[in-house]
């Protein structure tokens, strides 16, 4: 049944899966387990590493069952023979564990155990663990089993120990970049807001673990306008940071001389256009320019979720729409203009998906119309009020649920 | 001290101040240890939250708007016109009342920028007299806020404390009902508007303007209500602010069926209908008198801190003085520290913890 040829060419993809382990792989676990038990024909077979965390513990890398039902529950008894050899450091041999009673169940199935304790040196690193059924083997075959199973033992070893320093490494590297793509997007967020006459201003960002790519800027134009600018980038981590500031910069510099919105949002596409569509990278930007003398906000959209406006006058909540791809979507895109008229009370929200994509325990969205009654419900407040107060409901929402993308809000209210 | 919810009451608690019962009886005092019996009885009573002792939190003074003293009272007298009223007279001793609202007038004028921060705590059987004080209080107190001196004040107040004095003569097994009435009794409620106004026209001395308070506190500003109808400035503007003091109170405190909000919840749903059912311009005052997150109240912060508020201000509603006494690990803080989140730009309250 298992020839030496047979067995050199199951040790030999055992090991090509096992080079792949080291590129932070875990799958290929699965994959070696799963090709055990085709090629062996056995009923299971799996592989455990040692924690460290708190004590040693263990943990199962990858798990394999041949037939879907067995009137026993295999991954428990799998679990009960690698405790037994973290805890004794010895492997365990074929039936053996039938005279302990916590194998009852694998006594009565004439099942057998073959668990082999992976040591790197004299350190415990990992097990090993194949099931089969007794009845199917002769002595011979048996005998061939075991020795088969201590050389794939030997070579997992190897392939545990290369992969649990490339892991460490590995998540050392992630929790580093994600300090870094924390702090640069934190160096991007508005610090202080500019002080204008006749409205009240407030932002927020609620930064998820994995950094999303939320970018906002809030500034004074050359003639005392003011310019609010929302985006996001499409990705986390360091890369979305990066291309977060270089479209503030983009973006700054298109508006420094009052331009109009839709031409400083075109000017944008053209100058990230060509990286940005090399990466493949998209970025959803929306430029708002408010004039405080006519009370007029003039705007243009790149594909970013349109701004709420509420109106004082008819507390109803109205989206301003407006259409146009995303920066990095098309080439040299000319990018249209619209603009209101606000009055005294009016207010503006302007939010990123993080927002409405909210979820709650039970996996339902906070969603846009909730935002509209929401801001309806808190008009009366300044708009750094209002910030804390959205924020509350949101909490009240999401409860302990944690968000995955990051929260941006900005909010401009007409105060007289 | 601080707020818990009944729910989340365990043996061996402190009451942090004492619970009065329908008469002004106590219930349970301050300092009382929490036994299964009791926390059941608590929860027969309906009553949604209570003020629990809690070292880690250490000692929290809550300003009551009102003393004690004059609040039970005014309870008394309530409960003395209104089951007079039931027994068929049709008259009572107005003295007793202007005495009891003048109490009232006087010492919310002492302090003028006074945020509401206490709680109600009540019993479901207690709703009418607990809540007609109540809602007297806060009418009074929006009524100052609206620059109102002392003789409109007391008119508003009485208007206020005897609002629903009709409802001395509506059978009690329907005002204790849990599913909603039917047509036939839903009329005979709607008229203890009209009862109300009866009885307290009738009665020398008392004041109109007042008097109809009863009749139009159930009229809605867009003209939906009853018994006529009236539209906006069509409705008495002592009614129209009773009208929001009313729906103030009974969000938040239990009646059978329906959970209590929160202050903020409260007010967010108070807010949505200015200039629909309420009026907006009493609305804007009323919503300024209110903490959104009372004296007590537990929050997290966005640190993943708890928090616990022990101050708060009419000038800045969502960012009141608190003090952080579990880290964001869930350790507790020994001693715990303050933060006024007015002058901390960098914290804000994520959300209200209500689970303990
Ligand atoms: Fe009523």
């Amino acid at each position: 049944m298992f020839n030496e040829f047979r067995q050199t060419q199951l040790l030999y993809r055992v090991c090509s899966l096992l080079i792949k382990a080291q590129q932070d792989n875990d799958e290929v676990f699965n994959q070696i387990v799963a090709l055990l038990c085709q090629e062996l024909r056995v009923t299971g077979s799996s592989i455990w590493i040692a924690t460290h965390q708190g004590g040693i513990g263990q943990q199962r890398l990858a798990f394999f069952q041949a037939g879907e039902k067995l009137s026993y529950s295999l991954p428990n008894l799998d679990y009960q023979a690698a405790a037994l050899v973290f805890e004794q450091g010895n492997g365990l041999v074929l039936h053996n564990i039938h005279n302990d009673e916590n194998f009852h169940e694998a006594k009565r199935n004439d099942l057998w155990v073959t668990a082999y304790p992976l040591k790197n040196k004299s350190e415990l690193i990992g097990v090993f663990c194949i099931w089969d059924n007794c009845n199917k083997r002769t002595h011979q075959e048996r005998e061939n089993f075991v020795s088969l199973v201590q050389k794939v033992g030997s070579e997992l070893t190897n392939g545990l120990y290369n992969y649990k320093q490339y892991s460490q490494a590995n998540h050392k590297r992630i929790v580093k970049e994600l300090e870094t793509a924390r702090r640069i997007q934190f160096d991007l967020m508005p610090k202080e807001l500019p002080v204008l006459q006749g409205i009240s201003l407030g932002v927020r960002t609620i930064p998820a673990n994995e950094v999303g790519g939320d970018y906002l800027d809030i500034f004074l134009t050359n003639s005392k306008h003011l310019g609010i600018a929302i985006g996001d980038v499409m990705g986390k981590g360091i890369p979305a940071a990066l291309w977060m500031a270089m479209t503030k910069v983009a973006m700054r510099t298109a508006a420094k001389d009052d331009t109009q919105p839709h031409i400083a949002v075109s000017q944008v596409n053209s100058v990230l256009f060509p990286d940005l569509s090399r990466q493949g990278i998209f970025v959803t930007l929306l430029y708002a320019l408010y004039d405080p003398y006519n009370k007029t906000l003039l705007f243009s959209n790149a594909g970013h979720l349109p701004p709420l406006l509420f109106r004082s006058k008819t507390q109803k909540v109205e989206p301003l729409q407006l259409k146009g791809a995303y920066i990095g979507g098309v080439e040299n895109k000319i990018y249209q203009i619209s603009g209101v008229r606000l009055q005294k009370g009016d207010i503006v929200l302007f939010y990123t998906d993080g927002l409405i994509e909210a979820l709650n325990s039970a996996q339902k969205q906070l969603g846009v119309e909730k935002v509209a009654e929401l801001l309806n419900s808190n008009a009366l407040y300044d708009a750094s009020q209002i910030i804390d107060r959205l924020i509350v409901d949101l909490g009240q929402f999401t409860g302990d649920y944690h968000q995955t993308d990051d929260i941006t809000l900005a909010v401009l209210k007409v105060e007289e | 001290m601080r707020i818990i919810s009944v729910e989340n009451l365990e043996e061996g608690m402190e009451i942090g101040r004492t619970i009065h019962g329908e008469n002004g009886t106590t219930l349970l005092a301050a300092g009382v240890e929490l036994t299964s019996r009791f926390i059941n009885r608590l929860k027969e009573l309906g009553i949604a939250s209570v003020y629990i002792r809690d070292d880690a939190v250490g000692e929290i003074e809550i300003d009551d708007v009102v003393s004690e003293r004059t609040r039970l009272e005014a309870l008394k007298v309530t409960k003395e016109v209104m089951s007079n009223i039931n027994l068929n007279s049709s008259s009572f001793d107005i003295q007793m009342v202007n005495d009891v609202v003048d109490n009232i007038i006087n010492e919310l004028l002492a302090n003028r920028d006074i945020v509401v921060n206490v709680l109600d705590i009540r019993a479901i059987n207690d709703f009418t007299y607990g809540h007609s004080v109540s809602v007297a209080i806060l009418s009074i107190i929006t009524g100052i806020a609206m620059g109102y001196d002392h003789t409109k004040l007391s008119k508003l107040a009485a208007g206020a404390l005897l609002h629903d004095i009709g409802k001395s003569k509506f059978p009690e097994h329907l005002l204790n009902k849990v599913d909603p009435l039917n047509e036939e009794e839903e009329q005979l409620f709607q008229g203890h508007t009209i009862a109300g106004f009866e009885i307290l026209k009738n009665i020398r001395e008392f004041s109109l303007a007042a008097a109809h308070v009863a009749l139009q506190h159930h009229e809605r500003y867009d003209g939906t209500g009853y018994p006529r109808q009236l539209k906006g400035e069509g409705i008495s503007e002592f009614a129209r602010i009773v009208t929001v003091a009313d729906i103030y109170d009974k969000m938040t405190t239990s009646i059978v069926g329906r959970p209590r909000c929160m202050p903020f919840q409260a007010l967010e749903i108070i807010m949505a209908n200015r200039g629909i059912f309420l009026d907006p311009e009493v609305v804007e005052h009323f919503m300024n008198i209110i903490a959104l997150f009372p004296v007590g109240t537990t929050v997290l912060l966005n640190t993943g801190e708890k928090a616990v508020v022990i101050q708060t201000s009419r000038k800045h509603p969502t960012r009141p003085e608190v003090r952080v006494f579990i880290d964001r690990d869930g350790k507790l803080i020994t001693p715990p520290y303050e933060i006024n989140l007015v002058y901390s730009s960098n914290y804000f309250i994520t959300r209200v913890i209500e689970e303990g």
